[in-house]
């Protein structure tokens, strides 16, 4: 043990950090188009009222001496070119890089566009977070988490790693494998597909389609129109609001638990396949627990559950807490 | 001569991830840029190389296991890449219908139980590609970048979630 521990401080003695710094500035009128491509660290871009784009970034290289380290530092660009309409940044490095003497290399920027712009984002093996852009973003990440914050019209393609949106507005398309996918105050229309991971959406407003196989979906304070599909996962749903219109619960080969909230109108019908429906409410359940309907109150919300495989619960109360807004 | 283009955008134009105009373009540059044209060749090569990688295929045993399984009625929930940061996950949970094995004969099963079983199979094959592909990727990454933290996790994760996945298949999830 001694030896494993002296080796490891000898072996991150030798090792030499140079940090650089990059900063631009450049004019990029409203309605420009602005594409990035990066990897290697992380890349946040934010939506601004100017009409400038600016970029601030942090170069850091690790080598086994300065001298290297420093020399690939020096090398490593992020060009900013105006092309057409569109302002291009990206992150190059350089070509014949040795895997000896230098060890790592990173690159964490920071882009400010205007608000308007219509972004496109590309980045690999590090975090992608996008703020406050309202042209529309289409976003593309691989080994490395998706964060937007209040964006409008998104399209956003993932995978290995996790997908968090907060209060987006117009469309959003979410395509994510290998991940989870995180939804918070999200509104008008919605699709996500997900695979090999979770689904949790809070908030969600209008309509919304989630699509999940190989994890478990749980939506809390729905309102308008909501279609939850899953495979070989679990369902957490409620309706508790009643401007909640809609909701289509498509399950197989899992388990789901649908929560009423008392005083909430509801509209409820559904069957299942190969499963058993239980219901502590007043339900028509046929003998065989494969059909179920009825309702509470007059109009309110749609319920329509289907199933093959699965077993249905339905509930006044939730058997846990609800967990509110979960955020990172 | 136009500016020569990263390895980013030359890796985009040979998987013909760009605009037409723009692989058009590049195309040109290609032509009369020697520098761009050798950077093209490495990325080749580099790609060449990483394809030929050794692949963790499942064993027989482990495809024995897998149709015993089947047949004995329990069908399974597969896996979850736990992303979060955390370590790979890849959870093999034995999923049993109701909480028990299903008691339909051999030789009669159900309607839709088949393909309920095929689609499994399926997925598990979709599944094992991504992870493969994951794996390929931070291979190449790390043949260019070696001690990248992000790129390092990544790997271990991709490999971990290999092996799980056929180990949690072979053990029948018990």
């Amino acid at each position: 043990m001694l030896v494993l521990i002296l080796s490891l401080f000898v072996a991150a003695g030798t090792e030499v950090t140079v940090v650089r710094e990059l900063h631009s500035e450049v004019l990029c009128p409203s309605g420009r188009s602005v594409k990035v491509v990066h990897h290697y660290g992380d890349l946040r871009i934010s939506g601004s009222a100017s009409e400038k784009a600016k970029m601030d970034a942090i170069i850091r290289v690790t080598g086994r001496d300065k001298r290297s380290a420093t020399e690939l530092a020096d090398k490593i660009d992020i060009g900013i070119v105006t092309r057409d309409e569109t302002l291009f940044v990206v992150t190059s490095y350089p070509r014949h890089i040795q895997p000896c003497p230098v060890l790592s290399y990173e690159v964490d920027v920071r882009l400010v566009v205007p608000e308007g712009a219509s972004l496109v984002a590309h980045n690999a093996f590090g975090g992608l977070m996008v703020s406050g852009v309202k042209g529309g973003c289409r976003l593309a990440n691989r080994f490395g988490d998706v964060g937007l914050d209040r964006c409008q019209n998104c399209d956003v393609v993932s995978r290995y790693g996790d997908v968090w949106v907060w209060a987006n507005t117009g469309f959003l398309l979410v395509d994510n494998r290998f991940g989870n996918v995180f939804l918070d105050e999200v509104t008008d229309r919605v699709r996500v597909e997900n695979r090999y991971g979770n689904v949790k959406g809070t908030g969600l407003d209008g309509i919304v389609h989630l699509d999940n196989r190989f994890g478990d979906v749980r939506t809390r304070h729905s309102r308008g129109s909501l279609t939850v599909a899953n495979h070989y996962g679990d369902i957490s749903a409620w309706v508790e609001d009643s401007a909640l219109t809609d909701l289509d619960v498509m399950s197989e080969l899992g388990r789901v638990e649908l929560n009423l909230a008392r005083m909430v109108p509801y509209q409820l019908g559904g069957r299942t396949v190969q499963g058993l429906i239980r219901s502590t409410l007043p339900l028509q359940v046929d003998e065989q627990g494969c059909r179920v309907h009825g309702f509470s109150g007059h109009g309110g919300a749609r319920v329509h559950l289907s199933g093959t495989w699965t077993d249905f619960f339905i509930q006044s109360e939730p058997i846990e807490n609800a967990d509110g807004n979960e955020r990172r | 001569m136009k500016q020569c283009y990263s390895d980013e955008i030359l890796s985009a134009y040979l998987d013909h991830d760009l605009e037409p105009e723009q692989i058009e373009e590049i195309g040109r540059h290609i032509e009369e840029c020697s520098g761009c044209r050798s950077a093209l060749e490495q990325i080749t090569a580099i790609r060449d190389a990483a394809s030929s990688l050794e692949q963790l295929e499942p064993c027989e045993k482990t495809w024995f296991e897998i149709q015993r399984r089947v047949r004995k009625g329990r069908l399974k929930r597969i896996w979850v890449w736990s992303g979060v940061g955390a370590a790979a996950a890849v959870v093999l949970v034995v999923f049993l219908v109701r909480g028990r094995p299903v008691q339909v004969p051999e030789t009669t099963p159900a309607p839709g139980r088949r393909q309920v079983e095929a689609g499994l199979v399926q997925e598990y094959d979709d599944y094992m590609r991504g992870i493969d592909k994951a794996v390929e990727e931070c291979k190449t990454a790390l043949s260019e970048n070696p001690h990248n933290p992000r790129v390092q996790r990544a790997y271990l994760e991709a490999r971990s979630s290999q092996i799980n996945a056929l180990d949690v298949f072979t053990s029948g999830g018990d």
